[in-house]
């Protein structure tokens, strides 16, 4: 009898087991051997071992969009979600219109992606756009740029409205873990005469330092995949000074036709956000 | 057996019966994309991708043209699929991959389709196009960017211009003269400064025509080909050519962050006054504001120097395709020749020019009262150009320089590198991507 229920319970599984297999590590796999050639997804593929990597790591324009994308992990830790947290904690503190304002500062996730660059790259332009003529109105015409192509400024142009859209992301995430917080914890720490920082930095978030950990991995993960806004507002340019691991991929694998380079980026931002990850996981929590 | 054993049997048998049924209606549906002659179940179903769609002026010519013919021949079964605009190329090249390749497709020449031609995914039409006679149908040269080594791999749907443009009432207003040469075109560049106007209302593809058209005023079809096979080195004519470019833009004839800016954003600074002149390809003829059509002259584009030569810079620019499976299946290939004929027949290609307010690369006779007047003057600037110059951006080049040299452009036009160092570059490229085309 246990013996059929096992078979049973396998019969169930197995559809769900064989659709995991085939859609996410079929290809996982695929993309790793695929990054050992040297194919344009068209000939015949060539074994060309690791030198894929090797021309990688040599690659100027692959450094420079890692540390783009490492731009925007930091944006991510400091930015991202400590505004994250503020949100999560003014509605944790029930003020006024509260389901309100969580819905408000909820609406850009749900917002489309495209919808947002469209947006942003009106407040951007350098002619007509929204911020230019705010500066020339209140006499500040001198700090106006050409945001999305400066130098000094196209990185974090193309990174606010990622920052932006995802830290009500964050806050509800949070804002979660707070609610699983118990009042007389809280209650305690008022009577023993905390402040409000003081109650912040030893109660609040030792107690959702997991919650925060979850954060911080599908933050560090977000940067590595997102590439929407970056193909949407600038294509990466100009001169490859915004681009992100996400479009030095797709513009190799897809543009130029250099499959099995672009596998190899792939490959490899697959590895640096797992070990990023395994650090996360293992150097927040070795300290509880 | 027990009452529990049945009902998990049952349970299970349902599943995979929901699976099943599931994945049978998935295969079993038509395609959005059908336009079916359902009724003959002998029907040729050919599958076409098309980028012609939405807000591109060519699809007012080609997406009634996929209906008529769909109406005309109860034989053949239209699938259509669509991907807008340049994201044709991802698709296109997703399926190539995929080995599932549309019968019929639209693309440009062969600097985009160089790899499908090397693959052997892309047929060689030279027999069909001999066969029908076609090149009598077309002006000059409209093959030579779908012709690759000895084969000719397309046919020709639209060409392109590149056009200069000015809005006379600006000039008048602020007392310009419109410019014929280079120098005349640095004067009027400083004069709009001065006025707080944007001279060139230009992204980073117009800069880069302007540099293109002053190379291709001291060259010829024949002078600039060896340039792109690596035969000779790019010498004095580019160094000049990308000198001016980078001159203007120091001088400040570009708008700001002009590299980040699309081909409409540039185009609204023309449209609504900001700027008084423009360059650009044909393709926006169509979307020229036209309340201020009466201020717009088209004129030929300021001669670099002396020795140059009045160029204009234009070819055939979009043409359609046939994929090397639809060939090697008889009745397919019978289909998609048909249709192909069709769509690039001069039935439509008069239809691009009065309709679409593009250029057609097909030699029709057309109703002048109902083509574009901007159009019309452009027609009328290239037939009265002393030399034709197909564009390097648009032919010639091959695969591997056109993906990289954009952006070596746009280092010089941000000086980040020196006309010298752009050439020595642009060398650099031609030697390790050379142009096979001509082999």
């Amino acid at each position: 009898m246990a013996l059929q229920r096992k078979w049973i319970l396998i019969l169930f599984a197995a559809p769900t087991v064989l659709f995991y297999l085939f859609f996410f590590i079929s290809p996982l796999l695929n993309t790793v051997y695929n990054s050992l050639f040297d194919w344009n997804g068209l000939s015949d593929k060539t074994f060309i071992f690791i030198d894929n990597y090797i021309n990688l790591f040599q690659d100027e324009i692959f450094i420079r969009s890692l540390k783009n994308t490492f731009y925007w992990v930091f944006l991510v830790l400091f930015v991202q979600i400590p505004f994250g947290f503020f949100l999560a904690y003014f509605l944790y503190l029930k003020v006024k219109g509260f389901k309100f304002l969580r819905t408000v500062f909820f609406i850009p996730v749900v917002t489309s992606t495209v919808a947002v660059a469209l947006v942003f790259s009106f407040i951007y332009e350098p002619n007509f756009g929204i911020i230019n003529a705010f500066l020339r109105e209140i006499g500040l015409g001198h700090l106006t740029t050409a945001w999305l192509s400066d130098e000094l400024t196209a990185m974090t142009a193309v990174s606010v409205p990622f920052v932006w859209q995802n830290i009500g992301l964050m806050m509800v995430i949070i804002y979660a873990g707070l609610q699983s917080i118990p009042d007389e914890i809280i209650e305690a720490g008022e009577i023993d005469g905390v402040g409000f920082f003081q109650k912040i930095i030893h109660i609040v978030i030792p107690m959702i330092k997991n919650v925060l950990i979850v954060c911080l991995v599908l933050g560090v993960t977000y940067a590595f995949k997102l590439f929407d806004y970056v193909l949407l507002l600038t294509n990466g340019g100009p001169i490859h000074r915004t681009e992100v691991t996400g479009t030095y991929m797709y513009i190799k694998g897809f543009q130029e036709l250099n499959y099995g380079y672009g596998n190899s980026i792939a490959v490899t931002m697959t590895i640096i956000v797992l070990f990023l990850s395994v650090i996360i996981n293992k150097g927040l929590k070795s300290k509880g | 057996m027990g009452n529990k054993k049945k009902i998990w049997l049952m349970m299970a048998f349902i599943f995979i019966l929901a699976i099943a049924t599931a994945c049978s209606s998935a295969e079993s549906g038509q395609t959005e994309g059908d336009q079916g002659n359902e009724a003959n179940e002998d029907a040729i179903t050919l599958n076409v991708l098309t980028s012609l769609v939405g807000e591109q002026p060519l699809s007012a010519v080609y997406e009634p043209g996929f209906e008529t013919f769909n109406a005309e021949h109860d034989d053949i079964n239209l699938n259509i699929n669509t991907a807008a605009g340049n994201s044709i190329r991802e698709k296109l090249l997703a399926e190539m991959a995929a080995n599932n390749p549309p019968d019929v497709f639209f693309h440009w020449g062969t600097r985009r389709t160089e790899n499908y031609i090397e693959s052997d995914k892309i047929a060689d039409l030279t027999e069909l196009i001999e066969e029908d006679g076609l090149a009598d149908q077309y002006v000059e040269d409209a093959f030579n960017p779908v012709e690759y080594q000895g084969g000719t791999y397309g046919l020709p749907i639209s060409s392109y211009m590149y056009y200069f443009m000015v809005n006379k009432q600006l000039f008048e207003e602020h007392g310009v003269e419109i410019p014929s040469t280079y120098d005349e075109l640095v004067t009027a560049v400083e004069q709009f400064k001065e006025a707080g106007l944007i001279p060139m209302a230009a992204n980073n593809h117009s800069a880069r025509y302007m540099m293109l058209t002053w190379l291709s005023q001291k060259k010829t079809i024949d002078s600039i080909i060896p340039n792109t096979t690596g035969e000779e080195p790019f010498g004095d004519a580019l160094l000049e050519a990308s000198e001016k470019a980078a001159e203007l833009q120091q001088l400040g004839a570009f708008p700001d962050g002009k590299e980040t800016l699309s081909t409409s954003q540039s185009l609204e600074l023309f449209n609504t006054g900001v700027s008084p002149m423009f360059y650009q390809h044909s393709w926006t003829i169509g979307a020229i504001n036209p309340d201020i059509v009466d201020q717009l002259e088209v004129v030929p584009f300021p001669l670099g120097d002396g020795e140059s030569k009045n160029t204009a810079i234009s070819g055939a620019g979009f043409f359609v395709y046939m994929s090397q499976q639809a060939y090697d299946d008889p009745e397919k290939r019978e289909a998609a020749w048909e249709l192909m004929k069709y769509l690039a027949s001069p039935e439509l290609g008069k239809q691009v020019i009065e309709k679409a307010s593009d250029f057609s690369p097909l030699d029709v006779d057309y109703d002048v009262s109902e083509a574009n007047e901007i159009l019309r003057q452009a027609i009328e600037i290239r037939d009265r150009a002393d030399n034709i110059v197909p564009s390097l951006d648009e032919a010639l080049f091959s695969q591997g320089v056109q993906d990289n040299y954009w952006t070596l452009t746009d280092e010089l036009s941000l000086q980040e590198m020196t006309p010298e160092e752009y050439v020595e570059a642009m060398n650099e490229l031609v030697e390790e991507h050379p142009s096979k085309q001509f082999e």
